[in-house]
């Protein structure tokens, strides 16, 4: 029963930012990870034959540049592969590609409208500005309006600055992307119904939402505020698989000392009194710290492991009301030779090197979420397709691929009841057509198949409901509102447990930034301590 | 006559022209209103659906008039009653029961506690808590607009000033508010409801007349947008479907013709006259013109700036952000002259009645799914008044009319509207046989047939969808937000602007305001 500085629950992405920010200021890290693997939603399975699935997330632009640097995890194994191009596949045989050469996508654009095509140079830079706005917040806690906190006064002082800076037309932009539908947002800008559709693909990702739904617009931000290697809007693979990721942060844990234990699942948070004093672990052992930090979402940490009188009436009324909504579902296959998207041309191979997307215009996602909403998976779902094995030798053997596909919208539970092993594989091969559709003669080249719906999501690496995000990324759910309104600043009504996962600041996605916001304010708290 | 020379020129005798003409004039302009259909009133008039059967055209149920409006024109003295009682909603089941909504919530209260005991427990704090956000917006609804132009000074203190309205009322208050206002009120029920029949109720609210469902985001906004409209601070929740209903028309009309104002009906404009960059006046479309520095428009935002003005007067960025305002309109209206009283539930209220058929969020909702692709609803929400009962002289002794808002119907060319007509008649049927027997008359309107009657684009209610990114600051377009368009002398004042539409008076007595600083300021010498 040693005594650590801090134990941090779960070893994802996140939870593993913080233990190693924590170790890097000299403190005592433990991470407590219930499964025989870490990583979270961000690992490599590595499967027979040479394969290694990216079981769960699978691209990477979002994560946080700082903390690669400060962490230094290129030396610990972190390479990302960016890709040159991407795809959109119409219904009737035809695509549009986008490729990491701004003139390029603009051409492309003006094959099927010249008109968008002239839109998209503004598009690109309203967006880009919006994003220049947003990029300083992400690895800042929240200011909250609503408390009037000393600390906040110059945080808000300084955004409100910010904000008025951008100009007066700027700032009505930055208010209509924040309330729009991605719909309405993007019918501003494009006729083209490819464009639009896969523009408004990338704003559903994740969610309980359509795209004629408000609010989806802003999701758009997430599809180019990230970079790679500073090239802004920028996609790669995180070569290895997305659980390089989660190994390169775990190198970084031990160098600075951190301990990482898997199988060790917590059953519980100790308490004396009104603070956190450590963990009990489903094997019986108690663990004590100065600080707990979970990473798992609220509901999880709150409604699971925390004692059920430590709360306030208000704060669990709050939590229970918590949306993690918005399932989604994965396919990951093994296959024999590269597939052939018929509609692609043979002299632009890098469309096959990004990801492949299905979604013709708006109105067929939004069917799509139609079906959600009735309790059953879309038919003709949005599908995320990539490929990585084709810029990154090492997820399949040399005469195989390896395919990972991203689906939305599958719901958590089904009309009819509950998932079973029968509608799961009723669901892959609704998959399975609507690419073989695309690319004939896919299916014969299948030589392994992994279908998991939200029910696998939650059941196996604890993503409750399937949802991607731990919480809905919606404006009642974001900023100075996530997880819930007063506890947006990492901390939660009790001393001593802090929260660093995908349901804090500023969500989720595989950014670490929720991770590093929460470990400087706990090293902050820690300063004062040593300072009063 | 062929040219008149005046001071204003008010485009549309809608009831926000109305207001704006009168109020104008009781500050000495002369002021000439233009309406092109042969009755001024706009959607707010009545018409007669049948010989001696009167009904209001679309609103059916009105809320308090602007204050500063009642207080300005002096309407009390032509007509206009200032204390209206709150409805009662008679929530009709498919299995032929129902619910009523009581304006005393602790009635209704006891009444759900035969669906559900948390329900019942919930729904007072409910109402109180629904109530008190409503409260905390209205400074919001009915102050003018600030610019996101800090450069004058004056537009930070305003929106200093609306931020601490808010702020004001607690701590707690700003956070719930904050939160809940962008969320779906479908969400917000079902945190703390179970009962179908209580939640559809509060979801058609939410969403009658707009472009949403009661799961789209920001669905609590438009519902307390709606209650803010209907509430004047500190008096009970009141909508009239009473003798005041036509009231406000024909009060407004006596008004101004008692300030002076010259109302021409039959009177349609062909186009407003632009010469450097500022108005000079109208052209009708008989031909003759009227001279005036100033140009009030009632008609919505996308008719004026891109039929009214010429193309070359309006740079593009504007022209391009009118057009993409989205006035789709989604509501249908039956009109129905009957022979006798329908045998529906009419619980014993002292106030007026509705009833309403949206048995649960979901058949909202499944509702808006067809909608929003244009198509026809087979199962609508409906919401239904007989104002015949609160004011005897809309039919003759013992018949009635009745008027039903219909959600959803499409603004689209395939749609029609006399089997939208049947489809209601059936489903009121269903609750009250005998009812298609009695009707004398019907008439039904999808948003194409409101569009070409009422001349407000798209056949939208409120000119332009109620929506957050249509709201405030960018309502109609960013940046004109204050009632002045980009041409000196012309101004907005219909429910394309600030705060919407919903028969307030707001609009115009903004727009009155803003044309009477601006002469003050020397900005359009007469």
């Amino acid at each position: 029963m040693s005594r650590y500085d801090a134990i941090i629950a779960g070893a994802g992405h996140n939870g593993l930012v913080t233990a190693a920010y924590l170790a890097r200021a000299g403190l005592k890290v433990l991470v407590l990870e219930r499964r025989s693997q870490i990583g979270g939603a961000a690992y490599s399975d590595e499967r027979e034959g040479g394969y290694t699935f990216t079981s769960c997330s699978y691209v990477c632009s979002l994560f946080r540049p700082e903390i690669i640097r400060d962490l230094q995890l290129a030396k610990h194994g972190l390479q990302i592969l960016p890709f040159e191009g991407a795809v959109n596949l119409g219904n009737n045989g035809d695509y549009l590609g986008t490729f990491s050469d701004h003139d390029r996508t603009r051409r492309e654009i003006a094959r099927h409208s010249p008109r968008d095509a002239e839109a998209y140079d503004i598009f690109a830079a309203d967006i880009l500005r919006q994003c220049r706005f947003i990029r300083p917040m992400l690895l800042e806690s929240p200011p909250d309006p609503t408390i009037g906190r000393m600390r906040d006064i110059p945080d808000l002082a300084r955004l409100g600055k910010r904000f008025a800076g951008m100009g007066e037309d700027a700032m009505y932009d930055t208010l209509r992307l924040w309330t729009s539908s991605v719909a309405a947002y993007l019918d501003r800008y494009f006729e083209s119904d490819l464009l639009k559709g896969g523009l408004a693909g990338t704003a559903i990702t994740g969610t309980a939402l359509g795209p004629y739904s408000p609010g989806t617009a802003y999701v758009l931000l997430h599809h180019f505020m990230g970079d790679v290697d500073g090239n802004i809007g920028a996609w790669g693979y995180a070569r290895g698989g997305m659980g390089s990721i989660s190994s390169a942060l775990a190198g970084a844990v031990r160098e600075h000392g951190g301990e990482i234990r898997t199988d060790a699942e917590i059953v519980e948070f100790l308490t004396s009194g009104d603070d956190v004093t450590g963990v009990a672990l489903a094997s019986g052992e108690e663990i004590h710290a100065r600080s707990v930090i979970s990473s798992l979402d609220p509901k999880r940490t709150w409604l699971k492991l925390m004692p059920k009188d430590k709360l306030p009436q208000r704060f669990r009324q709050d939590i229970e009301r918590y949306r993690i909504r918005g399932s989604s579902g994965k396919v990951n296959i093994a296959l024999d030779r590269a597939p052939n998207f018929e509609a692609i041309p043979n002299d632009l191979p890098e469309l096959n090197q990004g990801t492949i997307t299905i979604s013709p215009n708006m109105e067929y996602l939004e069917r799509a979420y139609d079906d959600w909403k009735s309790g059953t998976w879309s038919r003709k779902p949005w599908l995320d397709i990539s490929i990585p094995s084709l810029i990154d030798p090492t997820v399949a053997p040399d005469d195989g691929h390896m395919m990972t596909v991203f689906v939305q919208y599958v719901p958590p539970n089904l009309a009819d009841g509950e998932w079973t092993p029968e509608k799961r594989d009723a669901f892959g091969e609704t998959v399975l057509s609507n690419i073989e559709d695309h690319a004939p003669g896919f299916r014969d080249s299948i030589v392994d198949l992994e279908v998991r719906t939200p029910h696998e999501l939650e059941q196996e690496v604890g993503l409750t409901e399937g949802n991607i995000f731990h919480g809905e990324l919606t404006l009642d759910q974001l900023f100075f509102n996530r997880p819930v309104p007063g506890y947006a600043q990492y901390r939660g009504p009790l001393g001593g447990l802090y929260m660093c996962g995908s349901s804090t600041h500023p969500g989720g996605g595989v950014m670490g930034a929720p991770g590093y916001n929460a470990a400087q304010e706990i090293l902050s708290d820690l300063r004062k301590k040593v300072a009063a | 006559m062929n040219n008149t020379k005046t001071d204003a020129v008010l485009i549309g005798g809608g009831h926000n022209g109305l207001v704006a003409a009168t109020r104008m004039a009781r500050s000495g302009m002369r002021v000439v209103v233009l309406e092109a259909n042969e009755q001024a009133g706009g959607a707010a008039r009545g018409y007669e659906i049948h010989p001696g059967f009167h009904l209001p055209a679309l609103a059916h149920m009105l809320p308090a008039f602007d204050r500063r409006a009642v207080r300005e024109l002096k309407l009390g003295r032509y007509g206009l009653k200032p204390g209206i009682n709150e409805a009662t909603t008679v929530s009709l089941l498919p299995d032929g029961g129902n619910l009523t909504l009581h304006p005393d919530a602790d009635k209704t209260a006891a009444d759900l506690r035969a669906h559900s005991a948390g329900d019942a427990e919930a729904w007072p704090a409910f109402q109180r808590q629904l109530r008190a956000q409503a409260d905390a917006l209205r400074p919001l609804l009915a102050s003018e607009v600030p610019r996101l132009d800090f450069s004058d000074r004056r537009n930070l203190f305003a929106l200093g000033r609306l931020g601490w309205s808010i702020r004001r009322r607690g701590r707690q208050q700003m956070r719930d508010l904050l939160q809940v206002v962008t969320m779906s009120v479908a969400d917000l029920l079902e945190d703390r409801f179970e009962t179908d029949a209580i939640m559809g109720a509060v979801a058609l609210d939410a969403v009658l007349g707009t472009d949403h469902g009661p799961r789209s985001p920001h669905t609590v906004f438009t519902l307390l947008h709606r209650l803010a409209g209907q509430l004047a601070p500190g008096t009970r929740p009141a909508s009239a479907t009473g003798d005041t209903r036509r009231q406000p028309v024909e009060a407004l009309l006596e008004a101004a013709r008692a300030a002076g104002v010259e109302i021409r009906t039959g009177a349609a404009v062909k186009s407003i006259r632009v010469e450097a960059g500022a108005t000079r006046g109208v052209e009708l479309a008989d031909g003759s013109t009227i001279d005036s520095p100033v140009v009030v428009s009632n008609a919505d935002p996308v008719t004026t700036c891109t039929e009214l003005v010429d193309a070359d007067h309006l740079d593009a960025d504007f022209r391009r952000e009118v057009r993409a305002i989205r006035t789709k309109g989604t509501t249908g209206k039956v009109g129905f002259a009957l022979d006798r009283l329908p045998d529906l539930p009419q619980p014993a209220s002292g106030g007026p009645l509705r009833w309403v058929i949206a048995p649960s969020i979901g058949y909202v909702e499944r509702a808006f799914d067809h909608v929003k692709y244009g198509e026809a609803v087979p199962e609508p929400a409906l919401e239904i008044t007989i104002p015949s009962l609160d004011d005897p002289d809309c039919a003759p002794s013992g018949q009635h009319v009745m008027s039903v808002n219909v959600a959803y119907a499409p603004y689209s060319e395939s749609f029609d509207a006399d089997e939208m007509g049947k489809t209601v008649t059936a489903m009121i049927e269903r609750h009250a046989p005998g009812f298609a027997e009695t009707i004398l008359a019907r008439e039904a309107w999808g948003p194409r047939e409101i569009e070409a009657r009422f001349g407000m684009r798209g056949g939208h209610w409120h000119h332009g969808d109620i929506a957050l990114d249509q709201f405030f600051m960018v309502r109609p377009v960013p940046g004109f937000a204050q009632y002045r368009a980009p041409i000196e002398g012309l101004y907005l004042c219909g429910a394309g602007t600030h705060p919407g539409g919903g028969v307030t008076g707001t609009n115009g007595i903004n727009a009155a305001r803003a044309v009477l600083r601006d002469r003050r300021n020397g900005r359009r010498a007469a």
